[in-house]
């Protein structure tokens, strides 16, 4: 059984939430997204929508079909539904300059028996927490990312590097992309943070950890106790960017 | 793009039409109206304009390049806004990219080059005493004039949008390809910075290619921390080692080990200069050699041959020049008088001798001779000499000998005409421009002018299957017939393993090869025991061949279950019921449903048939209501 939760924030600094979200629909598949827009202007938004929206009509389209797909088909549909979304969001922006450069990062998650299936591009992120630690399992799409792989700067040096908005990937920037996929197994007591950077630039996943165990998100009503408390605290920290997240625990099935 | 309004900007500037867009602002040319002057107006987008932070930024690095006044910068005159209009005025410049040069003709002659890149050093010089860092120096920066001048624009305004992505959100790594090692590791820019990046300039002019390329630019960025740069005179054969020292010394990756200053690099361009031009080059101006360049697609009006050697005209001054260093005036006279005195005596004696004997020399060898020695050896040995003609030849160079009439080493009367063979040097043609072209017209155009090709082919996501990426060497490189130029032609876009459309509908396929940019040609449609109707049962090519963009994919369609194909079941069926049980009996298939029996069964076996597959149902009425006892499924 899978229990979840969204927030969704401008923060404190922006007046508007280029951060888009996607939650299952009642009756399922438990597919979960996350896009953070980039672009000036209006564009941001207009790409993350565009992702969330492609990703919608797609699973509207194959609904009866995706019951019974497994997990290689799955993976084919999350890719041709993230394909489309490039395509729509790229080739829309030749058509209005004001669009032009914008993209957005893309994370969605499909629960799939006992297997997670994550496909990923961007900086936005994918967490898993449980009682023995925590695992960041998306690796971002960032100069910051590729410079600390590379042992070109220091752990310590990520947070205020001055590039740490250039992203290497983004959906919706170019006609081909490349899209990375992951597969975990999960257990009962597992908890999934999906998430944009808004809430991981201001806090540290042990942090985000800590809160998520204060609270004891396996208690069924807690969890929003847990969200409401991560999204104060990005506040108190000053929410300099848009701040979205959806906690998801995977209790038992 | 979109139309300005017609209004003048803070009361002078009025907007002509748009002639590019940058990555923060659309640029248009424009006029002054007070000073009467075509100028190039500026625009920030809309969204940057709405960050107050950033307008700060803009403003003051547009303040600071104001104050650079070099004729290789392009001026920044103002700066402004007007309502929600912000806008920089800068000097009009008419001309091409170096980006756009070097597409076009791919490397340019090392001397060009240089010159090139020691305008834009001139520069730097000048922006770097003034503390302004460019921070972005690349072809794209760099302006070539119809004239052949050298124009940097955009100083400082890298800055600006930096900082402004801080503030205002992510953004995609750009090109990369010039940055410096610091740079890409997130550090300042500084002046060795600029150096960095004008060296990987220089370095993508010498060789047409920039020295790190890759899948992306991250890929790129490592590669410029990570990475030795290979020599580019592993890739230029005969490229001079000072130029290969200068482009190794520039972009070197420790800051400390290039040149301190540009104006350091600066000099030591000059220097090779200085020695190149006594060696080749003469008074050919870089202008006129830039215009072949640069003009290639309106040539008319412009010099045909820009390539042109200067014409010798060494021998005349070299033996005016030995004459003068070693005799004075005074020692001239004496001689002079002496000269005299011994040649009437010797003519005398010539005459008479001439007359009674004309004397016999053996002819020289002068295969290979230049015609000024050729000229010397003959006169002195008092032979005369003509040119029987003139033709192209690949190995003895323009103005020397290839052969001569009579052979070397034959006896003949002194006074004797020497034909001879003069070289025009080897029989050059100009490499045209094939980029753009298919490999088939790229193959004409070269055979037509005698040259060779040598085709590579490589995957493009941007061009065209078949259509020619780049060449080497450029346009308007001079080769002799014979020679080759090697291109390499788009192979199409990466291929990829076609995935399995069994059982999809037909729609989902179209959707997907859609997607994927590939054409859906023949559906044919055969009936399918296994598959739904409607549904694909095979494909052409089969699933994980691989394919590309533009390939042709054909489908297999099933129509459902061939009517003709149906077998008839006969079924004997004992229902195991008491005889006087009112029964019935129905069966389900293909054609529908029949009933087969229905009242008071008396015992015997029914019979039933089935077409095709389906159920044989009986059932039993109990209580007013038929049950079922039993179901026999087929086939």
């Amino acid at each position: 059984m899978l229990r979840f939760t969204v927030r969704s924030h401008p923060g404190c600094i922006r007046d508007k939430n280029e951060d888009c979200y996607f939650i299952p629909p009642e009756k399922g598949p438990f597919i979960f997204a996350v896009a953070d827009g980039m672009g000036g202007h209006a564009a941001g938004e207009v790409a993350s929508s565009l992702s969330i929206e492609a990703l919608e009509k797609n699973i509207a389209r194959f609904s009866d079909k995706l019951q019974s797909y497994s997990l290689n088909e799955m993976k084919n549909f999350l890719k041709e539904s993230i394909l489309k979304a490039n395509k729509e969001i790229f080739d829309i922006q030749s058509q209005s300059s004001d669009l032009k450069g914008m993209g957005t990062t893309f994370t969605v998650a499909v629960f799939f028996h006992q297997e997670l299936l994550i496909g990923h591009i961007g900086d936005s992120q994918a967490y898993l927490f449980n009682e023995s630690g925590y695992v960041q399992i998306t690796e971002d799409h960032s100069l910051v990312a590729e410079l600390l792989k590379n042992g070109e700067i220091e752990p310590d040096e990520v947070y205020d590097h001055p590039q740490r908005h250039l992203l290497t990937r983004a959906l919706g920037t170019s006609s081909s992309l490349n899209i990375d996929f992951y597969t975990e197994g999960i257990k009962p007591g597992d908890c999934i943070l999906l998430c944009t950077d808004g809430l991981t630039n201001v806090l540290r996943p042990a942090e985000i950890r800590d809160i998520i165990f204060e609270y004891d998100y396996r208690e069924s009503n807690n969890l929003e106790k847990v969200a409401d408390r991560l999204l104060n605290k990005a506040n108190e920290l000053g929410g300099p960017d848009n701040i979205t997240f959806e906690l998801i625990c995977y209790d038992k099935f | 793009m979109k139309k300005m309004p017609e209004m003048l900007l803070g009361n002078r500037y009025r907007i002509l039409e748009g002639i590019g867009e940058g990555g923060m602002a659309r640029v248009y040319r424009g006029m002054d109206v007070k000073l009467n002057r075509p100028v190039a107006i500026k625009v920030l987008y809309e969204q940057f304009a709405g960050d107050p932070d950033f307008l700060r930024r803009f403003k003051q690095e547009a303040k600071a390049a104001a104050k650079l006044s070099h004729p290789s910068i392009v001026n920044v005159y103002d700066e402004g806004e007007e309502g929600n209009i912000h806008y920089i005025i800068m000097e009009y410049v008419d001309g091409y990219t170096l980006k756009e040069v070097v597409q076009r003709n791919g490397r340019l002659k090392p001397a060009d080059a240089a010159q090139i890149i020691l305008q834009i050093c001139d520069a730097l010089v000048h922006a770097h005493s003034q503390k302004i860092i460019h921070r972005d120096i690349k072809p794209q920066n760099i302006i070539i004039t119809g004239d052949g001048r050298v124009k940097v624009t955009d100083f400082g305004i890298a800055r600006a949008t930096v900082d402004a992505t801080i503030t205002y959100g992510k953004s995609l790594l750009g090109s990369v390809h010039y940055s410096s090692p610091e740079q890409a590791r997130g550090y300042c820019a500084d002046q060795k910075s600029d150096i960095y990046s004008l060296g990987v300039v220089f370095y993508e002019l010498l060789t047409g290619e920039v020295p790190f390329s890759g899948e992306s630019p991250i890929s790129i960025a490592l590669k410029h921390l990570q990475e030795d740069i290979v020599p580019p005179g592993k890739l230029v054969e005969g490229l001079p080692a000072e130029l290969e020292n200068i482009v190794m010394k520039a972009t070197h990756k420790e800051q400390n080990l290039r040149y301190s200053s540009a104006a350091q690099f600066r000099d030591e361009l000059e220097e090779w200069l200085k020695n190149e031009k006594d060696l080749n080059y003469g008074n050919n101006s870089l202008v006129k050699r830039m215009r072949s360049y640069t003009l290639y697609k309106d040539r008319q009006g412009f010099d045909k041959d820009p390539f042109e050697e200067p014409k010798e005209t060494m021998p005349d001054k070299k033996r005016y020049l030995r004459k003068k260093k070693y005799f004075s005036k005074k020692i001239l006279i004496y001689t002079g008088l002496l000269v005299f005195l011994f040649t009437m005596l010797f003519a005398g004696y010539k005459f008479i001798h001439n007359f009674l004997h004309v004397p016999e020399v053996s002819t020289p060898d002068l295969q290979g001779k230049s015609l000024a020695e050729a000229e010397e050896e003959l006169e002195s040995l008092g032979l005369s000499y003509r040119i029987a003609r003139e033709e192209y030849n690949e190995t003895v160079p323009k103005d020397h000998i290839i052969s001569q009439e009579p052979p070397a080493e034959r006896s003949v009367k002194r006074g004797r005409e020497i034909d001879l063979v003069l070289s025009l040097g080897p029989d050059l043609v100009e490499v045209p421009y094939l980029i753009g072209s298919t490999q088939l017209e790229a193959r004409l155009m070269l055979s037509e002018l005698g040259l060779n090709m040598k085709v590579d082919r490589e995957y493009s996501d941007e061009i065209a299957p078949d259509y020619v990426i780049r060449q080497d060497p450029g346009k308007g490189f001079q080769l002799a017939r014979g020679e080759g130029v090697h291109v390499v032609v788009s192979d199409g876009k990466r291929p990829f393993s076609l995935r399995d459309f069994r059982n999809w509908e037909l729609e989902d396929v179209r959707e997907w090869l859609n997607l994927y940019e590939l054409v859906l040609r023949n559906i044919d449609e055969e009936y399918s025991d296994e598959i739904p109707e409607g549904r694909v049962i095979s494909q052409f090519p089969a699933s994980g061949e691989m394919v590309q963009a533009g390939d042709n994919v054909d489908l297999v369609i099933s129509k459902g279950i061939d009517p003709d194909s149906y077998k008839t079941y006969t079924f004997e069926i004992d229902p195991l019921v008491s005889p006087g049980q009112v029964i019935k009996v129905y069966v389900e298939d293909v054609e529908g449903t029949k009933t087969v029996f229905e009242g008071t069964y008396l015992g015997e076996l029914i019979t039933a048939e089935g077409v095709g597959s389906g159920q044989v149902v009986l059932m039993e009425l109990r209580n007013d209501e038929y049950q079922i006892i039993d179901v026999l499924i087929f086939p």
